[in-house]
């Protein structure tokens, strides 16, 4: 059984012309999510800004629909099975039988927030709730603590009668570390983490049984995100909770999650339990990430040694194939893809990359385009089979896909790169 | 013999806002020697911008100092940077002392390339020799392609590609003292990295002192010599780093360092009860005092001096009083 499962969850925001609105390419702010979370779990996802964490956090409360694939809560695992047989058979453009595709349909109906009908959707918002990032933003400045609070209980009619309203507002808030005389402030009066615990009792008013934690500390200070970290860490324990957690700061992610997903570019590239993970990364990402964290002891001193110089690709034009390409010391001419040197070209420039089923890509050039096909017949090696030039554009037909898949590296420990098990991974230097 | 460079002495500076007068530094000591590195460390509102921009006095309008003094080059020169009139005070801003802020994509004008930004404030000062010298630092600071970097506009630059061009743009007159406030907060932990190293080889090469502040401990253990722990307006501890890690003396100083998760080993964290005072109406003895758990009577009346304990070793603190 599944707490909440995701399976190729793609969240695609459109580029459209200024007029006619027509779609001219798509920024894959996450491309290809696939985790399973399980009841109790603390799942920290992490990753640099513009990695698509905060997207896929709105994607599963139901604030952004994802373009392909499926967030399904509660599932067991022959639904999944049955889930991911169907939609990848669906993918390949095969039509399955009518008795699978009914079953299908009936699970995600059942399951998946996006196919519910109202009722099921106002249930499923019962029990994932979400603590937004910011504070300062998130509470509305014209409304009093006890009715922000008291708010989620009015809609889905909770507690009806106004003193048992008010008695469970003052219980949300003693959980929380605060107090009744909270209850007639507005939130200009409170400091930062009084706003944060305000978020979380706020949260915690529909008895949810998923927490999705939006980076809930790095508005604050660090005595003060000691103490909210104390408390979530409290209320998961005694309200038996599943948490996602969300955070840039690999020290937040260490000490809150059971297991981490780091994501790179709109990918998910490594899934592992967290002492896996930090006594053996295996993606190129994830060990550059984790050598690049300063550590509070001045005997280690390990940034003068960090040598790494790169950045995350342009969305618009990332590499072909792996996203991390262009930064990874490892990467393989003719295995991880293409990334074409911009700076070696003259007189034209790429405007975007997009990939139409993983095999071709179209690639949108300002200026000549000729000289850009000579410089990827150049760079690619044997990864092109077929490049067709017309004025603005460029079609490239891939001899193999490149796009690395999620794998199983052993029983929990996934990790998405062609060159798992080539390179030598020695154990990261903690101290 | 360490040669000090910077000397603050009982730095008082007050914000006249609608809500009162806020005491953000109440008598701030510190020296800051040559060559070193030192960080400056502290919670939001605890008064490390505010020390910062008192050095250059940049402070906003409602902002005043107190008293107090700031000497710059204390055993040379000798010149009273609260006292200076704003005609020479050019002349030791930007050029002796220079400084970097939290955010490069506010410290860089939109609407200049990346040229402008580093040579036009030196022009007169350098001469014709100027781009070469940004060329030169670019490179320095790894940027692929220096020349063509210079004729680009901050928009077309990544945070740490900015950040990097706001460092050039600070060192380019070679000044005695850097004062870097937050320059990495606003950026990736491998960007943040990335910069950090390239800031600590330039400072080596450039031999300049560095005054860095930041709010992160982790990165004042890793590239810091000496470390001022500040709260609330005061200065609390002052020590080299690796002694203040190992054995702070400072209850705040011990509080933080037991309230921040560790990026290398499973702990468990202690945060610190309470928030820092209001500082309108700090509290009259120690600032600490609400939240200390080891307080003595007196420290509620009493303000604890900053007093050495060893060499190079300060503390504000009755307990540790001999």
């Amino acid at each position: 059984m599944f707490s909440l499962s995701l399976y190729d969850v793609r969240v695609y925001f459109p580029i459209t012309t200024f007029y006619l609105k027509r779609i001219i390419g798509y920024v894959k702010a996450v491309d290809g999510v696939t985790l399973n979370v399980r009841k109790g779990e603390i799942l920290g996802i992490v990753g640099e800004s513009g990695s698509g964490k905060t997207t896929l956090a709105k994607a599963i409360v139901g604030m952004l629909r994802p373009y392909t694939g499926h967030i399904l809560v509660d599932i067991d695992e022959q639904g999944l099975q049955l889930v991911t047989t169907i939609y990848d058979y669906l993918k390949r453009g095969k039509k399955p039988s009518i008795a699978d595709m009914k079953r299908y349909e009936a699970i995600i109906k059942k399951h998946d927030p996006y196919y519910m009908n109202k009722r099921d959707y106002k249930k499923f918002k019962l029990k994932v709730q979400m603590v937004p990032q910011d504070p300062y933003l998130s509470l509305n400045p014209r409304m009093k603590v006890k009715d922000i609070i008291a708010e989620p209980i009015k809609v889905h009619k909770i507690e009806k009668n106004p003193t048992s309203i008010r008695e469970r507002v003052i219980e949300l808030l003693e959980t929380v570390g605060l107090g009744k005389e909270f209850l007639e402030r507005y939130p200009y009066e409170l400091s930062g983490g009084q706003r944060q615990r305000v978020s979380i009792a706020r949260a915690l008013a529909l008895n949810p049984e998923i927490l999705i934690l939006d980076e809930p500390t790095s508005a604050l200070d660090v005595s003060i995100q000691a103490q909210i970290l104390k408390l979530l860490k409290n209320l998961w324990k005694e309200y038996n909770l599943t948490y996602i957690f969300i955070s840039h700061d690999i020290s937040v992610i260490r000490y809150m999650s059971t297991s981490i997903a780091v994501m790179y570019s709109g990918r998910l590239v490594e899934y592992a339990p967290k002492k896996k993970l930090f006594d053996q990364p295996l993606h190129p990402y994830t060990r550059l990430l984790l050598s690049a964290v300063p550590i509070p002891d001045p005997r280690v001193k390990r940034i003068m040694k960090f040598r790494d110089i790169g950045e995350p690709p342009n969305p618009a034009k990332p590499p072909i194939g792996c996203r991390f390409l262009g930064r990874c010391i490892h990467a393989k001419r003719g295995v991880c893809g293409l990334q074409i040197d911009e700076s070696r070209l003259t007189n034209s420039s790429i405007i975007d990359i997009t990939s139409l089923d993983g095999m071709n890509y179209k690639i949108r050039v300002k200026g000549d385009a000729k000289e850009l096909a000579r410089l990827i017949k150049e760079e690619a090696g044997n990864v092109v089979k077929e490049i067709k030039v017309s004025s603005k554009n460029l079609l490239i037909t891939l001899s193999k896909p490149v796009d690395p898949e999620l794998i199983q590296y052993n029983s929990n420990h996934y990790v998405a790169c062609h060159l798992v098990g080539k390179i030598d991974v020695e154990a990261i230097k903690w101290s | 013999m360490k040669k000090p460079i910077l000397l603050i002495k009982d730095l008082t500076v007050n914000y006249y806002t609608i809500y009162g007068v806020v005491n953000a530094l109440d008598g701030v000591n510190l020296t800051l020697y040559e060559g070193e590195t030192l960080a400056i460390v502290g919670e939001s509102g605890c008064g490390k911008s505010t020390l910062a921009k008192a050095i250059l006095r940049i402070l906003p309008s409602n902002a005043t100092i107190v008293r107090g003094e700031i000497i710059f080059d204390p055993e040379g020169s000798s010149i009273d940077l609260t006292r200076l009139p704003e005609e020479e005070l050019v002349k030791i801003r930007g050029r002796k002392i220079s400084m970097i802020f939290q955010e490069p994509s506010s410290a860089l004008s939109p609407v200049h390339n990346v040229r402008k930004q580093i040579t036009d404030h030196v022009m007169e000062l350098l001469g014709s020799g100027v781009i070469k010298k940004a060329i030169d630092l670019l490179s320095k600071l790894r940027m692929p392609s220096p020349p063509a970097i210079l004729e680009k506009y901050p928009h077309e630059l990544s945070g740490g590609m900015k950040q990097r061009v706001v460092i050039a743009a600070s060192l380019i007159t070679n000044p005695k003292i850097l004062i870097a406030d937050e320059p990495t907060t606003a950026l990736d932990v491998t960007v943040q990295a990335q910069i950090l190293r390239l800031l600590m080889e330039l400072k080596k090469e450039l031999k300049t002192t560095v005054m860095f502040i930041t709010h992160n401990l982790a990165i004042a253990a890793e590239i810091a010599d000496r470390v001022a722990v500040m709260y609330a307006g005061h200065v609390v501890e002052v020590a080299d780093t690796e002694s203040l890690f190992e054995n702070p003396l400072h209850p705040y100083t011990i509080g933080l360092l037991k309230s921040i998760p560790k990026p290398h080993i499973d702990e468990e964290i202690e945060p610190i009860p309470g928030e820092p005072p209001n500082l309108i109406n700090p509290p009259k003895g120690c600032r600490y005092y609400p939240r200390c758990p080891y307080a003595l009577s007196k420290c509620r009346d009493a303000k604890p001096s900053l007093k050495s304990v060893n060499e190079h070793r300060y503390v504000a603190c009755h307990l540790r009083a001999r």
